[in-house]
Protein backbone atom coordinates (compact mmCIF):
# COMPACT_ATOMS: atom_id res chain seq x y z
CA UNK A 1 0.00 0.00 0.00
CA UNK A 2 1.30 3.41 -0.82
CA UNK A 3 0.42 7.02 -1.57
CA UNK A 4 1.65 9.00 -4.56
CA UNK A 5 3.11 12.47 -4.79
CA UNK A 6 3.69 14.50 -7.96
CA UNK A 7 5.80 17.61 -8.22
CA UNK A 8 5.49 20.55 -10.54
CA UNK A 9 7.97 23.31 -11.45
CA UNK A 10 10.37 22.29 -8.70
CA UNK A 11 14.04 23.11 -9.08
CA UNK A 12 16.22 20.06 -9.59
CA UNK A 13 17.79 20.42 -6.16
CA UNK A 14 14.37 20.52 -4.45
CA UNK A 15 13.24 17.53 -6.46
CA UNK A 16 16.19 15.56 -5.15
CA UNK A 17 15.37 16.61 -1.60
CA UNK A 18 11.78 15.48 -2.02
CA UNK A 19 12.94 12.10 -3.25
CA UNK A 20 15.21 11.60 -0.28
CA UNK A 21 12.58 12.86 2.17
CA UNK A 22 10.08 10.34 0.88
CA UNK A 23 12.59 7.66 1.79
CA UNK A 24 12.98 9.21 5.23
CA UNK A 25 9.21 9.34 5.71
CA UNK A 26 9.00 5.65 4.95
CA UNK A 27 11.77 4.81 7.42
CA UNK A 28 10.61 7.19 10.12
CA UNK A 29 6.84 6.77 9.98
CA UNK A 30 6.43 3.56 8.06
CA UNK A 31 4.23 5.32 5.50
CA UNK A 32 5.08 4.56 1.92
CA UNK A 33 4.91 7.68 -0.27
CA UNK A 34 6.31 7.41 -3.76
CA UNK A 35 7.00 9.95 -6.42
CA UNK A 36 4.70 9.63 -9.43
CA UNK A 37 4.81 12.58 -11.77
CA UNK A 38 2.17 11.19 -14.07
CA UNK A 39 -0.75 10.99 -11.62
CA UNK A 40 0.04 11.77 -8.00
CA UNK A 41 -2.69 11.88 -5.40
CA UNK A 42 -1.12 15.11 -4.22
CA UNK A 43 1.04 17.56 -6.18
CA UNK A 44 3.76 19.72 -4.71
CA UNK A 45 3.94 22.94 -6.77
CA UNK A 46 6.71 25.54 -6.66
CA UNK A 47 4.59 28.68 -6.83
CA UNK A 48 7.68 30.89 -6.92
CA UNK A 49 8.02 29.79 -10.55
CA UNK A 50 5.77 31.37 -13.21
CA UNK A 51 4.87 27.93 -14.56
CA UNK A 52 4.02 26.82 -11.05
CA UNK A 53 1.70 29.79 -10.56
CA UNK A 54 -0.08 29.02 -13.82
CA UNK A 55 -0.42 25.41 -12.77
CA UNK A 56 -1.74 26.47 -9.38
CA UNK A 57 -4.33 28.74 -10.94
CA UNK A 58 -5.46 26.05 -13.34
CA UNK A 59 -5.72 23.17 -10.90
CA UNK A 60 -6.26 24.49 -7.41
CA UNK A 61 -9.94 23.66 -7.48
CA UNK A 62 -9.52 20.29 -9.17
CA UNK A 63 -6.47 18.68 -7.58
CA UNK A 64 -5.02 18.36 -4.13
CA UNK A 65 -2.06 20.74 -4.27
CA UNK A 66 0.66 21.69 -1.82
CA UNK A 67 2.08 25.17 -2.39
CA UNK A 68 5.84 25.34 -2.04
CA UNK A 69 7.36 28.82 -1.79
CA UNK A 70 9.15 31.39 0.32
CA UNK A 71 5.80 32.82 1.40
CA UNK A 72 2.28 31.50 1.24
CA UNK A 73 1.15 34.26 -1.09
CA UNK A 74 -1.67 32.15 -2.53
CA UNK A 75 -3.02 31.43 0.96
CA UNK A 76 -2.90 27.72 0.33
CA UNK A 77 -4.32 25.36 2.91
CA UNK A 78 -1.46 22.97 2.26
CA UNK A 79 1.79 24.89 2.31
CA UNK A 80 5.48 24.05 2.69
CA UNK A 81 7.94 26.86 3.24
CA UNK A 82 11.28 26.98 1.43
CA UNK A 83 13.75 25.52 2.13
CA UNK A 84 12.25 22.08 2.61
CA UNK A 85 12.54 20.78 6.15
CA UNK A 86 12.28 17.14 7.13
CA UNK A 87 9.94 17.66 10.07
CA UNK A 88 7.34 19.82 8.34
CA UNK A 89 7.48 17.67 5.21
CA UNK A 90 6.98 14.37 7.01
CA UNK A 91 4.27 15.80 9.26
CA UNK A 92 2.34 17.07 6.27
CA UNK A 93 2.58 13.71 4.54
CA UNK A 94 1.45 11.99 7.72
CA UNK A 95 -1.62 14.23 7.92
CA UNK A 96 -2.40 13.67 4.26
CA UNK A 97 -2.10 9.92 4.52
CA UNK A 98 -4.81 10.01 7.19
CA UNK A 99 -7.21 11.55 4.69
CA UNK A 100 -6.33 9.65 1.53
CA UNK A 101 -7.13 6.14 0.42
CA UNK A 102 -3.93 4.15 -0.02
CA UNK A 103 -3.23 2.66 -3.43
CA UNK A 104 -2.55 -0.98 -3.94
CA UNK A 105 -1.47 -1.08 -7.58
CA UNK A 106 2.26 -0.81 -8.30
CA UNK A 107 3.48 2.77 -8.34
CA UNK A 108 4.02 4.36 -11.72
CA UNK A 109 7.83 4.62 -11.56
CA UNK A 110 9.10 6.54 -8.63
CA UNK A 111 12.02 8.12 -10.37
CA UNK A 112 12.66 11.83 -10.18
CA UNK A 113 12.59 12.39 -13.89
CA UNK A 114 10.25 15.32 -14.23
CA UNK A 115 12.07 18.60 -14.64
CA UNK A 116 11.21 22.09 -13.55
CA UNK A 117 9.65 24.24 -16.24
CA UNK A 118 12.37 25.56 -18.40
CA UNK A 119 12.75 26.38 -22.04
CA UNK A 120 15.30 23.67 -22.47
CA UNK A 121 13.21 20.79 -21.27
CA UNK A 122 9.89 19.37 -22.22
CA UNK A 123 7.11 20.56 -19.94
CA UNK A 124 4.95 18.01 -18.20
CA UNK A 125 1.57 19.18 -19.38
CA UNK A 126 -1.29 17.32 -17.83
CA UNK A 127 -4.76 18.13 -19.07
CA UNK A 128 -5.55 21.68 -18.09
CA UNK A 129 -8.14 24.34 -18.42
CA UNK A 130 -8.45 25.31 -22.08
CA UNK A 131 -6.85 28.70 -21.48
CA UNK A 132 -3.64 27.23 -20.09
CA UNK A 133 -3.47 24.24 -22.33
CA UNK A 134 -4.47 26.06 -25.51
CA UNK A 135 -2.11 25.83 -28.42
CA UNK A 136 -2.14 29.56 -28.91
CA UNK A 137 -1.33 32.42 -26.61
CA UNK A 138 -4.20 34.79 -26.02
CA UNK A 139 -2.78 37.99 -24.47
CA UNK A 140 -6.22 39.18 -23.37
CA UNK A 141 -6.06 36.60 -20.60
CA UNK A 142 -2.94 38.12 -19.08
CA UNK A 143 -1.53 41.43 -17.82
CA UNK A 144 -0.50 42.40 -21.36
CA UNK A 145 -4.16 42.31 -22.39
CA UNK A 146 -5.23 44.53 -19.48
CA UNK A 147 -2.61 47.09 -20.45
CA UNK A 148 -3.55 47.03 -24.13
CA UNK A 149 -7.17 47.55 -23.18
CA UNK A 150 -6.22 50.51 -20.97
CA UNK A 151 -4.17 51.94 -23.84
CA UNK A 152 -6.95 51.67 -26.38
CA UNK A 153 -9.56 53.03 -23.94
CA UNK A 154 -7.17 55.74 -22.73
CA UNK A 155 -8.32 55.02 -19.21
CA UNK A 156 -6.11 55.62 -16.17
CA UNK A 157 -6.19 52.55 -13.97
CA UNK A 158 -4.76 51.08 -10.81
CA UNK A 159 -4.06 47.37 -11.06
CA UNK A 160 -3.58 45.50 -7.80
CA UNK A 161 -1.95 42.12 -7.52
CA UNK A 162 -1.63 40.30 -4.23
CA UNK A 163 1.63 41.06 -2.45
CA UNK A 164 2.79 43.80 -4.82
CA UNK A 165 2.75 47.55 -4.89
CA UNK A 166 -0.09 48.87 -7.07
CA UNK A 167 0.58 49.31 -10.77
CA UNK A 168 -0.68 52.68 -11.97
CA UNK A 169 -1.39 52.67 -15.70
CA UNK A 170 -1.26 56.10 -17.33
CA UNK A 171 -2.13 55.51 -21.00
CA UNK A 172 -1.91 59.21 -21.87
CA UNK A 173 1.80 59.08 -20.99
CA UNK A 174 2.20 55.49 -22.21
CA UNK A 175 3.67 54.76 -18.80
CA UNK A 176 3.14 52.61 -15.77
CA UNK A 177 4.25 53.50 -12.27
CA UNK A 178 5.11 51.11 -9.48
CA UNK A 179 7.90 50.33 -7.02
CA UNK A 180 11.40 49.91 -8.48
CA UNK A 181 12.44 46.56 -9.90
CA UNK A 182 15.60 45.21 -11.55
CA UNK A 183 14.41 44.30 -15.02
CA UNK A 184 17.50 42.33 -16.01
CA UNK A 185 17.18 40.13 -12.98
CA UNK A 186 13.58 39.73 -11.87
CA UNK A 187 13.05 37.95 -8.59
CA UNK A 188 10.56 35.06 -8.44
CA UNK A 189 7.78 37.27 -7.09
CA UNK A 190 8.24 39.80 -9.88
CA UNK A 191 8.19 36.98 -12.41
CA UNK A 192 4.84 35.97 -10.96
CA UNK A 193 3.48 39.45 -11.53
CA UNK A 194 4.50 39.39 -15.18
CA UNK A 195 3.17 35.88 -15.69
CA UNK A 196 -0.11 36.54 -13.90
CA UNK A 197 -3.48 36.03 -15.52
CA UNK A 198 -5.80 38.99 -15.91
CA UNK A 199 -8.32 37.68 -13.36
CA UNK A 200 -5.62 37.74 -10.70
CA UNK A 201 -5.60 41.55 -10.86
CA UNK A 202 -8.21 43.83 -9.43
CA UNK A 203 -8.62 46.87 -11.67
CA UNK A 204 -9.94 50.28 -10.69
CA UNK A 205 -10.46 53.23 -13.01
CA UNK A 206 -8.92 56.39 -11.58
CA UNK A 207 -8.95 60.10 -12.12
CA UNK A 208 -5.51 60.90 -13.67
CA UNK A 209 -4.88 63.73 -11.21
CA UNK A 210 -5.55 61.46 -8.24
CA UNK A 211 -3.31 58.81 -9.73
CA UNK A 212 -0.51 61.35 -10.14
CA UNK A 213 -0.84 62.41 -6.51
CA UNK A 214 -0.65 58.81 -5.33
CA UNK A 215 2.37 58.11 -7.53
CA UNK A 216 4.16 61.17 -6.22
CA UNK A 217 3.32 60.38 -2.63
CA UNK A 218 4.63 56.82 -2.92
CA UNK A 219 7.68 57.84 -4.95
CA UNK A 220 6.92 55.19 -7.56
CA UNK A 221 9.18 54.70 -10.55
CA UNK A 222 8.04 55.36 -14.13
CA UNK A 223 8.24 52.55 -16.66
CA UNK A 224 7.31 52.53 -20.30
CA UNK A 225 3.98 50.72 -20.60
CA UNK A 226 5.65 48.38 -23.10
CA UNK A 227 8.02 47.24 -20.35
CA UNK A 228 5.02 45.48 -18.82
CA UNK A 229 3.35 44.42 -22.07
CA UNK A 230 6.65 42.92 -23.19
CA UNK A 231 7.37 41.30 -19.83
CA UNK A 232 3.91 39.82 -19.56
CA UNK A 233 4.08 38.31 -23.04
CA UNK A 234 7.57 36.95 -22.43
CA UNK A 235 6.72 35.32 -19.11
CA UNK A 236 3.18 34.13 -19.70
CA UNK A 237 3.46 32.70 -23.23
CA UNK A 238 4.99 29.39 -22.10
CA UNK A 239 5.93 28.45 -25.64
CA UNK A 240 2.47 29.12 -27.13
CA UNK A 241 2.42 31.22 -30.27
CA UNK A 242 0.37 34.40 -30.28
CA UNK A 243 -3.17 33.93 -31.62
CA UNK A 244 -3.54 34.64 -35.36
CA UNK A 245 0.16 34.18 -36.09
CA UNK A 246 1.87 31.41 -37.94
CA UNK A 247 5.15 29.67 -37.22
CA UNK A 248 5.87 29.91 -40.92
CA UNK A 249 5.52 33.69 -41.22
CA UNK A 250 8.75 35.47 -42.04
CA UNK A 251 9.74 37.97 -39.40
CA UNK A 252 12.40 40.57 -38.84
CA UNK A 253 12.98 43.08 -36.05
CA UNK A 254 12.17 46.67 -36.99
CA UNK A 255 14.52 47.87 -34.32
CA UNK A 256 16.59 46.61 -31.42
CA UNK A 257 14.52 46.17 -28.25
CA UNK A 258 15.80 48.60 -25.63
CA UNK A 259 16.80 45.89 -23.20
CA UNK A 260 17.76 48.37 -20.49
CA UNK A 261 14.01 48.94 -20.07
CA UNK A 262 12.78 45.39 -20.69
CA UNK A 263 12.84 42.18 -18.66
CA UNK A 264 15.18 39.85 -20.50
CA UNK A 265 17.78 37.13 -20.33
CA UNK A 266 21.12 36.89 -22.15
CA UNK A 267 19.61 34.48 -24.71
CA UNK A 268 17.30 37.24 -25.92
CA UNK A 269 20.29 39.27 -27.13
CA UNK A 270 21.22 36.44 -29.46
CA UNK A 271 17.71 36.24 -30.84
CA UNK A 272 17.57 40.01 -31.29
CA UNK A 273 20.92 40.04 -33.07
CA UNK A 274 19.80 37.38 -35.52
CA UNK A 275 16.35 38.86 -36.08
CA UNK A 276 17.71 42.37 -36.58
CA UNK A 277 19.79 41.25 -39.53
CA UNK A 278 17.80 38.35 -40.95
CA UNK A 279 14.28 37.67 -42.16
CA UNK A 280 13.28 34.15 -41.21
CA UNK A 281 10.46 32.03 -39.81
CA UNK A 282 10.39 30.82 -36.23
CA UNK A 283 11.80 27.32 -36.82
CA UNK A 284 14.63 28.84 -38.87
CA UNK A 285 15.41 31.36 -36.10
CA UNK A 286 15.50 28.54 -33.55
CA UNK A 287 17.82 26.48 -35.67
CA UNK A 288 20.19 29.35 -36.57
CA UNK A 289 20.53 30.52 -32.97
CA UNK A 290 20.35 27.01 -31.48
CA UNK A 291 17.60 28.17 -29.13
CA UNK A 292 14.66 26.02 -28.01
CA UNK A 293 11.55 26.72 -30.06
CA UNK A 294 9.66 27.76 -26.91
CA UNK A 295 12.22 30.49 -26.16
CA UNK A 296 11.92 31.84 -29.71
CA UNK A 297 8.12 31.81 -29.54
CA UNK A 298 8.07 33.66 -26.20
CA UNK A 299 10.45 36.26 -27.63
CA UNK A 300 8.42 36.53 -30.84
CA UNK A 301 5.24 37.15 -28.83
CA UNK A 302 6.89 39.87 -26.72
CA UNK A 303 8.27 41.60 -29.83
CA UNK A 304 4.97 41.31 -31.72
CA UNK A 305 2.93 42.82 -28.88
CA UNK A 306 5.48 45.63 -28.59
CA UNK A 307 5.19 46.43 -32.33
CA UNK A 308 8.82 45.58 -32.95
CA UNK A 309 8.34 43.14 -35.81
CA UNK A 310 7.93 43.24 -39.56
CA UNK A 311 5.82 40.19 -40.27
CA UNK A 312 5.39 38.80 -43.74
CA UNK A 313 2.93 35.95 -44.12
CA UNK A 314 4.31 32.92 -45.87
CA UNK A 315 2.34 32.00 -48.99
CA UNK A 316 2.78 29.02 -51.23
CA UNK A 317 4.74 29.93 -54.32
CA UNK A 318 5.79 33.32 -53.01
CA UNK A 319 9.49 33.88 -52.72
CA UNK A 320 10.11 35.83 -49.54
CA UNK A 321 13.06 38.13 -49.83
CA UNK A 322 15.26 36.92 -47.03
CA UNK A 323 18.23 38.91 -45.96
CA UNK A 324 21.14 36.59 -45.43
CA UNK A 325 19.17 34.15 -43.21
CA UNK A 326 22.25 32.11 -42.57
CA UNK A 327 24.53 31.49 -39.68
CA UNK A 328 27.55 33.73 -39.47
CA UNK A 329 30.72 31.96 -40.36
CA UNK A 330 32.98 32.77 -37.47
CA UNK A 331 36.28 31.05 -36.96
CA UNK A 332 36.32 28.70 -33.97
CA UNK A 333 39.06 30.89 -32.52
CA UNK A 334 36.88 33.99 -32.67
CA UNK A 335 33.84 32.12 -31.39
CA UNK A 336 35.93 30.91 -28.46
CA UNK A 337 37.12 34.43 -27.78
CA UNK A 338 33.57 35.78 -27.73
CA UNK A 339 32.50 32.97 -25.40
CA UNK A 340 35.42 33.79 -23.09
CA UNK A 341 34.39 37.44 -22.97
CA UNK A 342 30.87 36.51 -21.94
CA UNK A 343 32.13 34.06 -19.35
CA UNK A 344 34.44 36.70 -17.93
CA UNK A 345 31.46 39.02 -17.63
CA UNK A 346 29.52 36.30 -15.83
CA UNK A 347 27.03 35.72 -18.67
CA UNK B 1 32.51 64.41 -25.50
CA UNK B 2 31.06 63.84 -22.06
CA UNK B 3 29.22 60.68 -23.08
CA UNK B 4 31.04 58.60 -20.45
CA UNK B 5 33.65 56.59 -22.34
CA UNK B 6 36.15 56.78 -19.50
CA UNK B 7 33.49 55.76 -16.96
CA UNK B 8 32.32 52.87 -19.15
CA UNK B 9 35.83 51.49 -19.49
CA UNK B 10 36.37 51.88 -15.75
CA UNK B 11 33.27 49.74 -15.18
CA UNK B 12 34.92 46.82 -16.99
CA UNK B 13 38.65 47.23 -16.53
CA UNK B 14 40.45 45.26 -13.85
CA UNK B 15 43.32 47.73 -13.91
CA UNK B 16 42.98 51.43 -13.15
CA UNK B 17 42.09 53.03 -16.46
CA UNK B 18 45.05 54.67 -18.08
CA UNK B 19 43.98 57.85 -19.74
CA UNK B 20 45.27 61.05 -21.06
CA UNK B 21 42.60 63.36 -19.73
CA UNK B 22 43.54 67.00 -19.69
CA UNK B 23 41.74 70.05 -18.44
CA UNK B 24 39.26 71.09 -21.10
CA UNK B 25 39.51 74.53 -22.56
CA UNK B 26 37.27 76.50 -24.96
CA UNK B 27 33.55 75.56 -25.13
CA UNK B 28 34.30 72.07 -23.90
CA UNK B 29 35.19 73.43 -20.50
CA UNK B 30 31.61 74.53 -20.03
CA UNK B 31 30.42 70.93 -20.11
CA UNK B 32 33.22 68.91 -18.65
CA UNK B 33 36.22 69.82 -16.56
CA UNK B 34 38.44 67.07 -17.95
CA UNK B 35 38.16 65.43 -21.34
CA UNK B 36 39.96 62.63 -23.15
CA UNK B 37 42.23 63.91 -25.89
CA UNK B 38 44.10 60.79 -26.95
CA UNK B 39 42.69 57.60 -25.49
CA UNK B 40 41.58 55.62 -22.48
CA UNK B 41 42.90 52.14 -21.92
CA UNK B 42 41.62 49.31 -19.75
CA UNK B 43 42.16 45.56 -19.58
CA UNK B 44 40.22 42.44 -18.74
CA UNK B 45 41.81 39.00 -18.34
CA UNK B 46 39.76 36.30 -20.03
CA UNK B 47 39.36 32.79 -18.57
CA UNK B 48 42.02 31.40 -20.92
CA UNK B 49 44.54 34.05 -19.83
CA UNK B 50 44.18 36.25 -22.90
CA UNK B 51 43.91 39.98 -22.30
CA UNK B 52 40.99 41.89 -23.72
CA UNK B 53 42.19 45.43 -24.33
CA UNK B 54 39.57 48.13 -24.17
CA UNK B 55 40.28 51.45 -25.81
CA UNK B 56 38.27 54.62 -25.61
CA UNK B 57 38.80 56.89 -28.54
CA UNK B 58 38.44 60.64 -28.20
CA UNK B 59 35.00 61.96 -29.00
CA UNK B 60 35.84 65.30 -30.51
CA UNK B 61 36.25 65.50 -34.26
CA UNK B 62 39.55 67.34 -34.05
CA UNK B 63 41.06 64.18 -32.58
CA UNK B 64 39.62 61.97 -35.28
CA UNK B 65 43.12 61.10 -36.46
CA UNK B 66 43.17 58.69 -33.49
CA UNK B 67 40.04 56.86 -34.53
CA UNK B 68 41.52 54.86 -37.34
CA UNK B 69 44.62 54.01 -35.35
CA UNK B 70 42.68 52.57 -32.44
CA UNK B 71 40.19 50.73 -34.64
CA UNK B 72 42.83 48.71 -36.42
CA UNK B 73 42.26 45.07 -35.52
CA UNK B 74 39.45 45.90 -33.10
CA UNK B 75 36.94 43.15 -32.32
CA UNK B 76 34.00 45.54 -32.13
CA UNK B 77 32.89 49.09 -31.62
CA UNK B 78 30.62 50.71 -29.04
CA UNK B 79 29.57 54.28 -29.79
CA UNK B 80 28.43 56.37 -26.85
CA UNK B 81 26.36 59.44 -27.63
CA UNK B 82 25.68 62.14 -25.06
CA UNK B 83 22.00 62.93 -25.36
CA UNK B 84 22.49 66.13 -23.41
CA UNK B 85 25.05 67.37 -25.93
CA UNK B 86 24.36 70.19 -28.38
CA UNK B 87 23.58 67.95 -31.33
CA UNK B 88 23.48 64.26 -30.40
CA UNK B 89 22.08 63.05 -33.71
CA UNK B 90 24.76 65.10 -35.48
CA UNK B 91 27.40 63.44 -33.28
CA UNK B 92 26.01 60.02 -34.16
CA UNK B 93 26.02 60.92 -37.84
CA UNK B 94 29.66 61.98 -37.59
CA UNK B 95 30.72 58.72 -35.94
CA UNK B 96 28.66 56.45 -38.16
CA UNK B 97 29.84 58.18 -41.31
CA UNK B 98 33.44 57.87 -40.23
CA UNK B 99 33.18 54.29 -39.01
CA UNK B 100 30.74 53.00 -41.63
CA UNK B 101 33.26 50.81 -43.52
CA UNK B 102 34.32 49.23 -40.25
CA UNK B 103 30.71 48.75 -39.10
CA UNK B 104 29.75 47.10 -42.38
CA UNK B 105 32.66 44.70 -42.02
CA UNK B 106 31.94 43.90 -38.37
CA UNK B 107 29.29 45.60 -36.27
CA UNK B 108 28.69 48.28 -33.65
CA UNK B 109 26.46 49.00 -30.67
CA UNK B 110 25.13 52.44 -29.79
CA UNK B 111 24.66 53.57 -26.21
CA UNK B 112 22.77 56.80 -25.65
CA UNK B 113 23.74 58.35 -22.34
CA UNK B 114 22.26 61.06 -20.14
CA UNK B 115 18.71 60.55 -21.39
CA UNK B 116 17.65 61.43 -17.85
CA UNK B 117 19.15 64.89 -18.34
CA UNK B 118 17.81 65.43 -21.87
CA UNK B 119 14.83 63.36 -23.00
CA UNK B 120 15.01 64.66 -26.58
CA UNK B 121 15.90 63.25 -29.01
CA UNK B 122 14.17 60.07 -27.91
CA UNK B 123 15.29 56.60 -28.91
CA UNK B 124 12.69 56.61 -31.71
CA UNK B 125 14.61 59.39 -33.42
CA UNK B 126 17.80 57.37 -33.23
CA UNK B 127 15.97 54.37 -34.70
CA UNK B 128 14.63 56.59 -37.47
CA UNK B 129 18.11 57.85 -38.20
CA UNK B 130 19.45 54.30 -38.48
CA UNK B 131 16.55 53.25 -40.68
CA UNK B 132 17.06 56.19 -43.03
CA UNK B 133 20.72 55.22 -43.30
CA UNK B 134 19.96 51.53 -43.79
CA UNK B 135 21.81 50.50 -40.64
CA UNK B 136 20.60 47.78 -38.31
CA UNK B 137 22.38 48.24 -35.02
CA UNK B 138 21.51 47.75 -31.36
CA UNK B 139 20.69 50.94 -29.45
CA UNK B 140 20.39 51.24 -25.69
CA UNK B 141 19.62 54.06 -23.34
CA UNK B 142 22.39 53.57 -20.79
CA UNK B 143 23.82 54.88 -17.60
CA UNK B 144 27.49 53.95 -17.91
CA UNK B 145 27.96 54.37 -14.17
CA UNK B 146 25.95 51.15 -13.90
CA UNK B 147 28.21 48.21 -14.70
CA UNK B 148 25.22 46.13 -15.78
CA UNK B 149 24.44 48.64 -18.51
CA UNK B 150 27.99 48.47 -19.82
CA UNK B 151 27.98 44.66 -19.68
CA UNK B 152 24.70 44.67 -21.59
CA UNK B 153 26.28 46.61 -24.45
CA UNK B 154 29.18 44.14 -24.58
CA UNK B 155 26.69 41.26 -24.61
CA UNK B 156 24.86 42.86 -27.52
CA UNK B 157 28.12 43.42 -29.36
CA UNK B 158 29.11 39.78 -28.90
CA UNK B 159 25.64 38.65 -30.02
CA UNK B 160 25.85 40.84 -33.13
CA UNK B 161 29.30 39.50 -33.97
CA UNK B 162 28.08 35.96 -33.57
CA UNK B 163 24.53 36.05 -34.95
CA UNK B 164 23.91 39.44 -36.56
Amino acid sequence: MHYTLSTYALEKRDKLFVNSMLELTKKKLGINWVLDDTEGQVTLVDIDQPAGVNFWEAYQSEKRLIAFADNNHVRAKLFLEKPLRVQSFTELLKQLSEHLDPLTSPPNTATATATPRSHTAAEPTPAAKPSLDAQHYDPTQYLSGLLQTALSAQETQMLSFSGFAPLYVMPQEKRCYTSAMGLANLNPSQKMLFAARSEQFSCAALNPALARDAIQEQGYKAYDIYTFIWGSALLSSNGRLLTNHSMQSFVRLKQWPNFTALPHQPTHMKLAAFMLKNTANIPRIASATQMPLATVIDFFNACALSNLLHIQKAQAGVNVNTHAAGEKKLSSEKRGLLGNILRRLGR
Amino acid sequence: MGAGKTTAISALSEIPVINTDVRATDEAALRKERTTVAMDYGEMTLPDGQKLRIYGTPGQERFSYMWGILMEGALGLIILVDNAGDNPLGDLDLYLTHFRPYIEATTAVIGVTRMDVATEPGLEQYYDYLMQNDLQLPIFSVDVRERDNVVMMIEALVAMLEFG
